[in-house]
């Protein structure tokens, strides 16, 4: 199954953050989305999960098609997500946070359910934990382990990367990599770290300025003389 | 461990059955040693309970405040009040009242059943405004809600007798209605809160977009513990009116909704917090009205304090909010705390045991 977006154009009071972004996301496919700061990585990932409702364009997904949808909604279509800064339940358990998302967006016992996404993320002895005592790293996991839970057609991560260790962030490639594996999903990977970019994608899209300028494998983009271009500005 | 690790319903009920069961040692005991006195602080102790844990089932899933619930107490006392009261009371009270009323005389069940359909009716009807509402818009608008329901029934003299007090309300308020419907209403909040509207909805209280992230209809959810808080609100009034005999509208205005507030922000965001806070607030309030009648310390005499009870209890949510606002038990259940102080005792006792081994 695929998730195509048509034309997407999202514009705040005259600031056009995405400028007709045509896209086509495959299932068992890692994506990685690079580009500049500003260049609209993160609004595509927030119209694509409903936070917001593009100015126009439209995403068609299998035999679904919509210009607008919920947070809800979207997460309800199998269109999960992380966030750039992490948004956990602050007094909820770390079972808790997950069973949240396996109460409704899965069918069957909640707690059983939260317990096979959290365990398949090695979460085992800190299932009682509150989940905002725990270390940078492991909230990290945790929003991915609330992601996965339930219906995942494609899952959206937003710089999950962002201030860990080396060690922690091969940590979290190989959860991302396992994921696709088991659950066969479409990843979209946003990450500062173009080595991370490079290693764990199959195919990587360039944006900047809200526009596509590149995209194709990790050395076609890597060689592509237009993003060398906007990286370095010259 | 394996308690809180099973079926959610399976929790929420032993946390029910803990909960009731100390609220029946606490009335066992003043049933028993207590007197008159005690056994009358004991029954509106238990129907603020019961109105406190209603006001919880909003507020503390929802994340919300309301000052409006009070309204809601009050629709289910006249409500029910109006149905039982005597008709030639009623008929010298509000003669100009519409015949099914002044010449209903029902049962307390039934009666209170109108009252709280009365109350759920009104709470449906505002509520899908409401529930759009969070933070201090939500709080200032159900405040508006509950000064409208006073300034109705202060009003409505045809109905209420306006602001006077609505007197010949048969008291039915007896220990075992107070115990049956707190049980009731224990459970019923347990299995809200745990279920899965109730953790999506604390969920959505902690972080809005998160919550609707993972699949949260977060309005629905408001809604669904807009309107069940609401009946439950009603019970308490409809008890509080059989138990009293008399009410007026200035029963049901701003000195009880500060006393549930207060109740339900010191004792915490869950059900046992709102028990805790209604239990702590309680002993306060009696401690403080004896002193109000004057009282010294050393050398300084008091012969009056008047208002000391309410200056106490707004100290008492300012400290709090500063120095505790998750409030006494904080967001956990009964069981839930009795696990964690197990837990935190275990890894004392093994290194205990292995000093001994040493």
């Amino acid at each position: 199954m695929h998730l195509q977006a048509n034309d997407v154009v999202m514009k705040f009071k005259g600031v056009t953050a995405l400028d007709g972004v045509d896209m086509e996301l495959r299932k068992g496919e890692i994506v990685g989305l690079i580009g500049p700061n500003g260049s609209g990585k993160t609004t595509f990932l927030n119209v694509l999960s409903g936070v917001f409702t593009p100015t126009n364009g439209n995403f068609r997904m299998g035999d679904r098609q919509w210009s607008k949808v919920s947070l809800r909604e979207a997460a309800r279509l199998g269109i999960r997500r992380t966030f750039q800064n992490i948004r956990l339940f602050p007094s909820f358990t770390v079972m808790e946070t997950v069973e949240v998302a396996s109460a409704w967006l899965d069918k069957g016992d909640r707690r059983e359910n939260a317990r096979i996404a959290l365990d398949a993320l090695n979460f085992g002895q800190y299932r009682d934990r509150i989940a905002s005592e725990l270390s940078y790293g492991m909230q990290r996991r945790l929003e991915i382990a609330r992601a996965i839970a339930g219906r995942l057609e494609f899952l959206l991560v937003d710089e999950p990367t962002a201030g860990l260790n080396h060690g922690e962030s091969q940590d979290i490639v190989e959860v991302l990599q396992r994921i696709r594996d088991q659950r066969g999903c479409g990843i979209v990977l946003i990450d500062h770290d173009l080595n991370v970019i490079m290693n764990v994608c199959d195919r990587v899209i360039v944006l900047a300025e809200g526009k596509i300028i590149s995209s194709g494998t990790p050395q076609q983009v890597r060689s592509d003389p237009k993003v060398i271009a906007a990286y370095l500005g010259s | 461990m394996s308690m809180l690790s099973g079926k959610w319903w399976k929790q929420s009920l032993v946390g029910s059955a803990l909960l009731l069961a100390i609220l029946l040692a606490i009335v066992a005991i003043v049933a028993l040693a207590g007197s008159t006195t005690d056994m009358r602080i004991l029954m509106v102790f238990l129907i603020n309970v019961i109105a406190a844990i209603s006001l919880q089932t909003y507020a503390g899933n929802s994340g919300n405040i309301s000052f409006g619930h009070v309204g809601f107490m009050a629709l289910g006392a006249y409500g029910s009040a109006l149905f039982t009261a005597d008709p030639a009371i009623k008929a010298i009270g509000i003669p100009d009242a519409p015949a099914f009323i002044r010449e209903a005389q029902i049962s307390f069940l039934p009666a209170m059943l109108i009252g709280t359909v009365i109350a759920v009716a009104v709470a449906a009807a505002i509520g899908r405004v409401f529930v759009r509402l969070s933070g201090a818009a939500a709080a200032v608008a159900t405040l508006g809600f509950m000064v409208i329901v006073y300034t109705l029934l202060s009003n409505a003299e045809q109905l209420t007798r306006g602001s006077k007090a609505f007197s010949g309300i048969p008291e039915y308020t007896t220990l075992g209605w107070c115990v049956a419907l707190l049980a009731l209403t224990i459970v019923v909040a347990r299995l809200l809160r745990d279920s899965n509207t109730g953790l999506g909805l604390r969920a959505c209280a902690d972080d809005p977009i998160a919550g609707q992230a993972a699949g949260v209809d977060i309005l629905n959810s408001r809604y669904v513990m807009w309107v069940a808080s609401a009946a439950g609100a009603a019970i308490a009034g409809a008890l509080y009116a059989h138990y009293i005999g008399a009410i007026l509208p200035k029963a049901f205005h701003f000195e009880l909704t500060f006393v549930l507030v207060t109740m339900v922000i010191v004792g915490g965001r869950s059900i046992t917090g709102a028990v805790a806070g209604a239990a702590l607030i309680t002993i306060l309030t009696e401690v403080l009205r004896r002193l109000e009648n004057g009282f010294s310390i050393g050398s300084i005499n008091l012969s009056e304090a008047p208002g000391l009870t309410t200056a106490v209890l707004a100290l008492m949510i300012v400290a709090t909010l500063t120095i505790r606002p998750q409030g006494l038990v904080s967001r956990w259940e009964i069981e839930e705390l009795l696990q964690r102080w197990q837990l935190r005792q275990k890894p004392q006792a093994s290194a205990r045991t292995e000093e001994n081994h040493a």
